[in-house]
């Protein structure tokens, strides 16, 4: 399905790109660059489209050129969780290369998309070139897992109704929205209260405290998100209910 | 009779036995021998803060033995452990990295021992040597794997599948004592909940719960696993 672009675009030089600078590739020398100029391919994914499936085999980095990419994992066990979003100048893989294992993650545009891609291969030889490239590759590890850390952080530390709008919010995201911007949650009470570790009749408590603010609503035994925007400033603790 | 407190004697990092898995790996040993003769060695009590959220990292500690636990603390006074560190591990690092304050805490869980080495010494390895950075480059991976797994588990999970998951993450980062069947560390209740996501109430009632099902058997803060197959299926490993 990837389509390849044009032959002008294959050969856009790294050395003038304008996102260098927000890269791994940042304070590298321009014989570098050169080195990735070459071996790259440009290629185009449109929305929906997928760049990775998780367990495939690791082939190459992607680096993102335009458009979001959104990486998540769980898929088969109908478990999606986002680790992160990939933005223009991000890289794509580099820790599948790094732990040497198959790609851990999915990861699908969420938006039109042009990427980058650097083969493994050529990869192993450009980050051997020099100090610079190995801090920025540090960096960037660095900030992901910063970014990690405090999402576990602020998730344990969530009150139980934060928690409850952070859990809906992230199985929200799997579900297709229905017309009218619905999106139906498809698991019970007690199967959120479990995944939260609290009981049953406190999330009952705190679910008609969201139907009466009109965040979800309950059809037929159905959990239906009716507003996704309040349950975002919830789950970061700045929607008040009452 | 007063009890008089034992000098440690500075043991050399080339005839440390964990070298060989160590960050310090691939360099020569000439280069360990200077590392070795420029570092500090201390020992941290049990209980005892290495370095603290928020200060500035001076320099990368090596344990050379014990036990440490990296946690975060919360606005409202709760911790999250996002890592733990043992024998061969070295803490703090990414800090220096980054240049950046400490992200997190690091306190020992029981007498530890520490190797300490500066912050020029570990940045000018990192600048010189491109095998040392790129082992270093694989801790930071290895890292990130693990916290990816930890939030995926936190968001996902139910409270006493992710008590599982805790239970058996102690036991293969810490391994089992003589027996075979007991962890070899003495968490408190508190420690495990705040790996697992989960107050210390939950956490008391999960750890009795799987008690009374005979998965595990508690004894004071020991934990003996008697049902390894039944505790993975609680915890639902399917990888």
């Amino acid at each position: 399905m990837t389509n390849r672009t044009s032959s002008s675009e294959i050969n856009c030089n790294c050395a003038e790109c304008w996102l260098k600078d927000f890269s791994v590739f940042k304070n590298c020398t321009d014989e570098v660059l050169d080195e990735v100029s070459i071996h790259k391919k440009s290629s185009e994914f449109s929305k929906g489209e997928l760049l990775i499936n998780e367990n495939e085999e690791f082939k190459g980095v992607f680096c993102i050129r335009q458009g979001v990419v959104k990486i998540f994992t769980g898929r088969k066990k109908n478990k999606e969780f986002i680790l992160w979003f990939a933005r223009p100048g991000d890289l794509i893989g580099l820790d599948s290369f790094i732990n040497n294992e198959n790609y851990s993650f999915y990861a699908v545009a969420i938006d039109d998309v042009k990427t980058c891609f650097i083969p493994a291969t050529d990869f192993k030889t450009i980050i051997t070139k020099g100090p610079a490239i190995s801090i920025g590759l540090m960096k960037d590890l660095c900030d992901k897992i910063n970014f990690i850390e405090d999402r576990i952080s602020s998730i344990s530390q969530k009150k139980i109704r934060e928690q409850f709008a952070e859990v809906l919010l992230s199985l929200s995201m799997k579900n297709k929205t229905v017309a009218d911007g619905d999106v139906d949650v498809d698991f019970s009470i007690k199967e959120l209260a479990d995944i939260i570790g609290t009981t049953k009749n406190y999330l009952n408590k705190i679910l008609s405290e969201f139907s009466e603010q009109k965040v979800v609503a309950l059809n037929n035994k159905k959990l239906v998100i009716k507003d996704l925007n309040k349950l975002s400033l919830i789950a970061i603790g700045e929607g008040s209910v009452s | 009779m007063k009890k008089m407190a034992v000098k440690i004697e500075v043991p050399p990092c080339e005839k440390c036995d964990i070298l060989s898995t160590s960050v310090f790996c691939s360099l020569s040993r000439s280069e360990i021998s200077s590392l070795s003769n420029s570092k500090s060695f201390n020992l941290y009590k049990k209980g005892q803060v290495i370095f603290y959220e928020g200060n500035q990292p001076q320099g990368l500690y090596c344990l050379n033995s014990g036990k440490v636990k990296i946690h975060k603390l919360g606005d409202d006074g709760k911790e999250q452990i996002v890592r733990l560190a043992k024998k061969g591990s070295v803490i703090g690092y990414r800090a220096l990295l980054s240049g950046d304050n400490y992200y997190a805490t690091a306190t020992a869980l029981e007498d530890t021992l520490v190797c300490f080495f500066s912050k020029s010494i570990y940045l000018n390895l990192l600048m010189t040597k491109p095998q040392f950075s790129m082992r270093t480059i694989q801790m930071l991976a290895s890292d990130l794997k693990t916290a990816e797994q930890m939030i995926t588990n936190m968001a996902q999970k139910h409270v006493r599948e992710r008590m599982a998951a805790a239970l058996l993450m102690l036991t293969e980062f810490f391994g089992l004592e003589e027996d075979a069947s007991t962890i070899n560390t003495v968490l408190t209740r508190e420690d495990i909940g705040n790996i697992a996501g989960t107050t210390t109430e939950t956490s008391i009632r999960v750890l009795s719960d799987l008690n009374l099902s005979k998965i595990i058997k508690l004894n004071g803060k020991k934990i003996k696993i008697l049902n390894h197959k039944e505790l993975q299926r609680i915890a639902n490993v399917s990888d």
